[in-house]
């Protein structure tokens, strides 16, 4: 009878001390009990993602804030390296039959990553070989010698550190960009959540939908476009946002002849915030007009066009041109 | 308002009134994943200028063209005489300055993460560089010298109508309203 009882309270023990391993935490939240940092995000412009959790030390659960799934982008630190690293994007929960957000539109989807810095400008600096096997940079402000970034198999260049950015060639090895896709990820359509896994070789990078096209950025690449006092290109200013932002127009006309009858084109790009897609291709639009290769295609900005009405063509960024 | 709508449509409405035309807007978006190939029209915004069917086709033409180099050069276009509908936009700015000032519209939705056919920002920026091309052959074409001649007419009606406007109410530039700038593209 006796041996029974101890049984028995060595069973309730037992069953206790179930219930207090089942009551600890299993998921810790950022930078809680460990001595190695947790992973963080850096606050960046137009950036949106933020680590709610961690899973364990190597996998992150993000919030993409506000949740849309029309873009996300991060910077990280103190990421893990040379280890698998999951980063979770938990989408929201349905509310009302509906989702703020639905995973189910990144089917398929493989996001890109960098270990530049996002906030400088050559962080989107690419470049091209050239016949004779040497590297040219794509940045227009960059004139004679300076934009050779020499014959090696990766650019000279001074955003990503020289042991990892080969990952950064293209299949073959004739662009280089600061930028490359991350190929392993998955969908998880019945949670809503999007796991983007990668192995880092540094603890810092950032981790976006696509290429982002920052204001920072842009207004860079407006001083540097206006201190190259290039004729015919001016930037208008218009006024501010609520937020403080610049509000401009860029202007690109016919130097040898402004007044003349000729037609305008006007490009808007980003009129929705989300979408840096546009903004790419209306600055491919603009970097056209100002090569020395554009101005021999699109005759209408080069002197002595013989063409009966001259075309004024404006490039664009976030709004415009003329 | 938002000062931002004020802001751009002073711009634009002093633009015109001091003697300048719009002949192509362009707007630029972009899509998710899989939900569009490289390069698509998703919206025909109709020209007040124009008969819808001649529109219709002047924007297939154009895009016929465009998405014609696109593919020949390996991006994935829908087919160009297609979009998720059509109709007059006048909530977005191009779809505003084609209405008050006649310009010709085209809208283009880009995808760079098309899983068939994944682009680098360097790939985005050609494609820039072949609609500056396609824009600049519109424009020299016989269809586009027609179409700046057509604005420019347009234009001049709309200034003398605008002088009246502002004549008859003593209304300075820089009393314009809201409504006068906005609306009417005065």
């Amino acid at each position: 009878m006796a041996q029974n009882r101890v049984k028995q309270l060595w069973l309730t023990c037992a069953c206790l001390l179930l219930v207090l391993l089942a009551t600890l935490p299993l998921h810790a939240q950022p930078g809680e009990g460990s001595d190695v940092p947790a992973i963080a995000t850096t606050s960046q412009d137009g950036f949106n993602l933020v680590v709610s959790e961690m899973i364990t030390p190597s996998y992150a659960c993000l919030q993409v804030s506000p949740p849309t799934h029309g873009w996300f982008a991060g910077s990280f630190t103190h990421l893990p390296v040379k280890t698998p690293v999951t980063l979770g994007l938990s989408m929201g929960e349905m509310r009302d039959g509906e989702l703020d957000a639905d995973v189910t539109r990144w089917l398929g989807l493989q996001p890109v990553m960098t270990y530049a810095d996002p906030t400088q400008y050559a962080a989107y600096e690419w470049f091209r070989k050239d016949p004779q096997g040497r590297w040219i940079s794509g940045d227009p402000f960059k004139v004679g010698e300076a934009r050779y970034a020499g014959m090696e198999l990766v650019p000279k260049q001074t955003v990503i550190p020289e042991e990892v950015a080969s990952q950064f060639l293209s299949s073959d090895g004739a662009i280089w960009t600061p930028w490359r896709e991350i190929d392993n990820v998955e969908v998880l359509p019945n949670v809503n959540i999007f796991r983007i896994r990668e192995t880092y070789a540094l603890p810092s990078a950032t981790v976006a939908m696509r290429v982002p096209y920052t204001y920072t950025y842009l207004q860079d690449f407006l001083s540097r476009l206006q201190a190259a006092k290039l004729p015919g290109v001016t930037v208008d200013e218009l006024g501010k946002t609520p937020g403080g932002r610049a509000l401009q127009v860029i202007r690109v006309t016919d130097p040898t002849d402004p007044q003349a009858n000729r037609q305008s084109i006007l490009v808007i790009a980003r009129e929705h915030a989300t979408e840096p897609a546009g903004s790419w291709v209306a600055h491919g639009m603009l970097q056209t007009l100002l090569s020395e290769e554009g101005n021999a295609r699109c005759v209408p900005i080069a002197p002595g066009s013989s063409s009966p009405s001259r075309t004024r063509m404006a490039a664009p960024s976030r709004c415009m041109i003329d | 308002m938002p000062p931002e709508v004020l802001a751009y449509s002073r711009y634009f409405s002093d633009y015109i009134a001091a003697g300048g035309a719009l002949d192509l807007v362009l707007t630029l978006h972009n899509v998710e994943a899989n939900e569009s190939k490289n390069v698509i029209c998703p919206f025909i915004n109709v020209n007040p200028l124009t008969p819808v069917d001649a529109d219709l086709k002047t924007i297939a033409t154009f895009n016929g063209a465009f998405f014609q180099q696109l593919r020949r050069v390996g991006f994935l276009t829908d087919d160009p005489t297609r979009s998720w509908a059509h109709g007059v936009m006048l909530f977005r700015l191009f779809g505003k300055l084609s209405d008050q000032y006649g310009a010709q519209a085209f809208s283009f939705e880009v995808n760079d993460r098309y899983p068939a056919s994944r682009l680098s920002h360097t790939q985005l920026q050609e494609i820039g560089t072949i609609l500056a091309g396609q824009c600049y052959v519109w424009c020299v074409s016989e269809e586009g010298r027609q179409r700046h001649h057509q604005i420019t007419q347009h234009l001049t009606q709309f200034r003398q109508r605008r002088q009246i406007y502002l004549d008859t109410r003593q209304i300075r530039p820089d009393g314009r309203t809201p409504h006068e700038l906005v609306s009417l593209g005065y």
